[in-house]
């Protein structure tokens, strides 16, 4: 292999490290955040693990901010 | 999935101080820790402007890449929380944080450093939720209740929003373009700079 194609795979690999580190989601396992053990907001006795439920309650909260569309739920 | 962020708008924000007490309140904080406060630019002046402040739950927080014993973790919400029984108080967070979020209590005839409290987001801690001991370390887990934070919910103006980055986003973006002052503080414009401000392109230049 010659130096440049040796250093043209090189570079692209490492390009490919340096950029799959970008943009990494939150991983949770086994009850645990990066190793702190923590459990899901929906994982209790109030939402028993019902993620859907536990959205439509943060959704609904989230718009009870809205003045703009609470004013127009109660003229209605 | 929801990113949760905090949002103040200026405009609406009267000083009432509201988020700081419900936030003490609710969280039992003790004395001298002040997880939120209310920061006032030009006080006493006409047009003085408002804005509280806590804890900003960072995408790329500094704290948590400053702390030596790596005691913060984040939740799929986006939620920055911290382990106390990890946390040792040295305070390289404090001095990471470009908000002043960390708060240390002070305790003890030396006025001992003690372990780093900050806003949770109303989302407690590694504990059980709504656990004894998760209340005792980091106050109420409202988020675990389906609730937003306290702060944001008590607001009287709806100055601070808290929740859903993108609901919060549209809900502030919509205000802004229904009290038809301040839209020149959103979006394109400011990120790019205006077009008016641009030098005009000289016919036949390329683009």
């Amino acid at each position: 292999m010659s130096a440049r194609r040796f250093a043209l795979a090189f570079t692209t690999g490492a390009l490919a490290l340096m950029l799959a580190g970008c943009d990494k989601p939150v991983v949770y396992k086994q009850g645990q955040y990066q190793g702190k053990p923590d459990s899901k907001p929906w994982d209790n006795d109030q939402f028993k693990g019902n993620q859907v439920e536990w959205e439509k309650s943060i959704k609904t909260r989230n718009q009870g901010q809205n003045e703009y569309s609470r004013a127009v739920a109660s003229a209605k | 999935m929801a990113r949760m962020k905090f949002l103040c708008d200026a405009e609406r924000c009267i000083e009432c101080n509201g988020c700081v007490t419900a936030c003490k309140n609710e969280h039992e904080v003790p004395w001298g820790v002040n997880r939120r406060r209310v920061v006032t630019l030009n006080d006493g002046v006409p047009g003085e402007k408002s804005i509280s402040v806590a804890c900003m739950h960072c995408s790329d927080a500094p704290c948590m890449a400053v702390c030596p014993v790596d005691c913060f973790y984040k939740t799929s919400e986006g939620v920055v929380l911290h382990d106390k029984d990890l946390c040792i108080g040295c305070g390289y967070c404090f001095y990471a944080c470009p908000f002043g979020a960390p708060q240390f209590p002070q305790d003890g005839a030396f006025g001992l450093r003690g372990k780093m409290d900050k806003c949770t987001f109303c989302a407690g801690g590694p504990e059980p939720d709504n656990s004894a001991a998760e209340f005792k370390k980091y106050g109420r887990n409202r988020l675990a209740e389906g609730k937003l934070p306290a702060c944001a919910e008590m607001c009287s103006t709806k100055a601070l929003l808290g929740g859903d980055a993108d609901v919060i986003a549209d809900i502030y973006r919509d205000r802004v373009l229904k009290r038809g002052k301040g839209s020149e503080i959103w979006g394109w414009g400011t990120a790019y700079g205006k077009p008016e401000e641009r030098p005009a392109a000289k016919s036949g230049d390329k683009s």
